[in-house]
């Protein structure tokens, strides 16, 4: 009866959202039904990632190194944004967090990386927790701007502490890691780091997805009075996600600032979280896989463009509009956009 | 904080605050039309600034008349915008962030490309000696802003209350469907809408170009905090808008004076304390979800 109210109730915009989010849940039927399968995918894709640094030069690695980095970043900003729908424009300042939290830590204090890390994350998920604390008040645009305009605080107070952080400048000489006495010093030996957390991440993100945490941040997505009503405690769930923001954001920003060895304020701004965000929407949001081929593809169309010069800005943001424009379910949309004209032109 | 100081920064914030109320209005005039966040807002204030520069620095036009055809050329730009943007309209508010956020990179590169990213200095159009009354002293220029842009707002409420058309764009924006069987045509009125939004903002930026430098970096620091200022009035209030600028500019300056590298920060921590306690902002309706 409820259900059925619902469902009356629903404007025209949640009834696409409700269309697509069914694509998603055949989707992920689909998954669980050849579940097999998915994981011999995932080990396939896994193999040619751990093969891909002997065939990459000096400078494709460099770009596979962001590539993997930022599939870390995108699932993350996913998780929150895409399942648990919190308009979270935050996650830079979570990544800057983790990055600026090791970096001070190893340099001016000289911390072994595996020692730094543990404590950036859990700074990175407390600012997470933190900045998250408005969502349980205000939703949507409210958000939003909300999460922006602390991230843009976070942002300045870097700045602006500049006994510690350098300023706007930054920190140089953030020193590389060692692996069982094995610096990574190059960029080939730096990749199966990031490699291997991304991975971590991506496994675990699956396990949050598909478990009872996940159906939680769906619910939440979708109606949070339904799901109060159902016994979820949404509070709760807004904060974890929040958290899980943080969690990936704050473990990209340490391996990013070693990876480069610097870091600037210039780095964690606004053009970057929307960076980001377009990984995400342009992937498809609540789909993790959508967030690996966002990545991807982003980030080589941002490497090509570059032989435009000036223009490839112009063409970037152009081919932002075009898509979300003519692909609003993201690229995971793209068979149940086909198999939608089919049906069109058959009935 | 002694009294001078005080009465100073009171009217220095109001002055900006009322250049973030017009951006604030034409956010909140583009939602309640058409449901859209528009993010490429900022970047057509910073278009408009540089157009109106460009009539009044290197072609010496009147500033006056470099206001106007500004808004004319910006108007028409938003109009245009609007048929880009329609598709949007439906969608979820991620993707119509996205989406209008891709037109501002692309409006961003394009005034990049042919300006430059250098900024251009504009002198005052008036006389800017400061009035000294006892130990205050108060640029005129200030005054000029506040007095223009208060014009300029009771002038779009006659607009919108007192003539047909404004009657027209404000029952096509509450009722879509009874508008279209009366016979409106509802995508005009959305195109004048934002049209005039953007006319708001090319009319602010172009005012505010002898206080910053015109460059396209203006587009980001304005555009973010006029949103704010919208949010913080409340979202798609008029009055609303108006408010949360002034609040703004004032809260701005007043932790500007005192100390000054961190006014941002403790704006927008205010700014979110706020929301916390009046979640729909200060003169916004409390929206009850509806199950």
């Amino acid at each position: 009866m409820t259900l059925n109210k619902v469902a009356v109730d629903k404007t025209a915009n949640e009834r696409m959202d409700n269309q697509a989010e069914l694509t998603f849940s055949l989707n992920e039927r689909k998954l669980t039904n050849s579940k097999s399968k998915a994981n011999y995918w995932i080990a396939f894709a896994v193999g040619v990632g751990l093969l891909l640094p002997f065939a990459a030069n000096t400078y494709q690695i460099h770009i596979l190194n962001l590539v993997v980095l930022y599939i870390m970043l995108a699932i993350g900003l996913n998780l929150t944004m895409g399942y648990c729908g919190q308009l979270n424009l935050a996650h830079v300042a979570f990544y800057a967090a983790g990055a600026y939290t090791s970096a001070i830590l190893t340099t001016t204090y000289q911390f072994n990386f595996w020692l730094a890390l543990p404590i950036s994350i859990l700074v990175s998920v407390f600012l997470g927790v933190l900045i998250g604390l408005p969502s349980l008040r205000v939703r949507t645009h409210y958000l939003a701007i909300a999460t922006l305009g602390l991230s843009i605080a976070v942002n300045e107070t870097i700045v602006n502490l500049d006994t510690i952080t350098g300023g706007p400048v930054g920190i140089t000489g953030i020193p590389k890691p060692s692996f069982f006495g094995i610096l990574l010093i190059t960029e080939y030996s730096y990749y199966y780091l990031v490699f291997a957390f991304t991975l971590l991440l991506f496994l675990f993100s699956r396990l949050v997805v598909k478990h009872g945490i996940g159906r939680s941040f769906r619910a939440v997505r979708d109606d949070h009075i339904a799901a109060q009503s159902l016994g979820i405690n949404v509070a709760k769930q807004q904060i974890l996600a929040f958290a899980f923001s943080g969690l990936f954001a704050g473990v990209g920003g340490v391996l990013y600032a070693h990876m480069l060895s610097y870091v600037s304020p210039d780095t964690f701004t606004f053009n970057e979280m929307m960076f980001i965000l377009t990984i995400v929407v342009i992937g498809g949001l609540g789909n993790i896989y959508g967030s690996i081929a966002g990545a991807v593809i982003l980030l080589i169309l941002r490497e090509w463009l570059l032989q435009f010069e000036n223009w490839q800005q112009v063409l970037y943001g152009a081919m932002i509009v075009a898509l979300v424009v003519f692909m609003p379910g993201g690229l995971v949309s793209i068979k149940s956009l086909f198999q939608r004209r089919k049906k069109a032109g058959s009935s | 904080m002694n009294g001078t100081v005080l009465i100073q920064s009171l009217i220095g914030g109001l002055g900006i605050g009322s250049i973030y109320a017009l951006v604030a209005i034409g956010y909140s005039l583009v939602y309640r039309t058409m449901g859209l966040a528009n993010f490429a807002h900022g970047n057509i204030l910073m278009v408009g600034a540089y157009i109106g520069t460009v009539f009044y620095v290197s072609m010496h036009t009147n500033f006056i008349i470099a206001i106007i055809i500004s808004s004319i050329l910006i108007g028409i730009l938003g109009m245009v915008m609007e048929r880009i943007l329609r598709p949007l309209g439906k969608m979820d508010l991620i993707y119509m962030m996205l989406g209008t956020l891709g037109i501002g990179i692309v409006l961003q590169n394009l005034a990049i490309i042919i300006w430059g990213t250098d900024g251009i200095a504009v002198q005052y159009p008036i006389k800017n000696e400061p009035w000294v009354i006892g130990n205050i002293s108060i640029s005129p220029y200030t005054l000029v802003i506040i007095c223009a842009s208060a014009t300029v707002v009771l002038a779009l409420q006659f607009f919108l209350h007192k003539t047909k058309l404004g009657l027209a764009m404000r029952s096509s924006a509450q009722e879509k469907e009874m508008s279209l069987v009366l016979g409106m045509n509802v995508n005009l009125m959305n195109a004048l809408t934002l049209g005039l939004g953007s006319v708001l903002a090319a009319i602010a930026g172009v005012m505010v170009g002898p206080v910053f430098y015109v460059s396209p970096d203006m587009s980001s620091s304005v555009g973010i905090i006029g949103f704010a200022a919208a949010i913080l009035g409340g979202f798609g209030s008029i009055p609303g808008a108006i408010i949360g600028g002034l609040t703004f500019g004032v809260l701005q300056t007043m932790v500007a004076t005192q100390v000054s590298e961190w006014s941002q920060v403790i704006a927008f921590v205010i700014f979110v304390f706020v929301l916390i306690i009046k979640p729909s902002g200060i003169v916004g309706e409390r929206v009850v979800d509806k199950i």
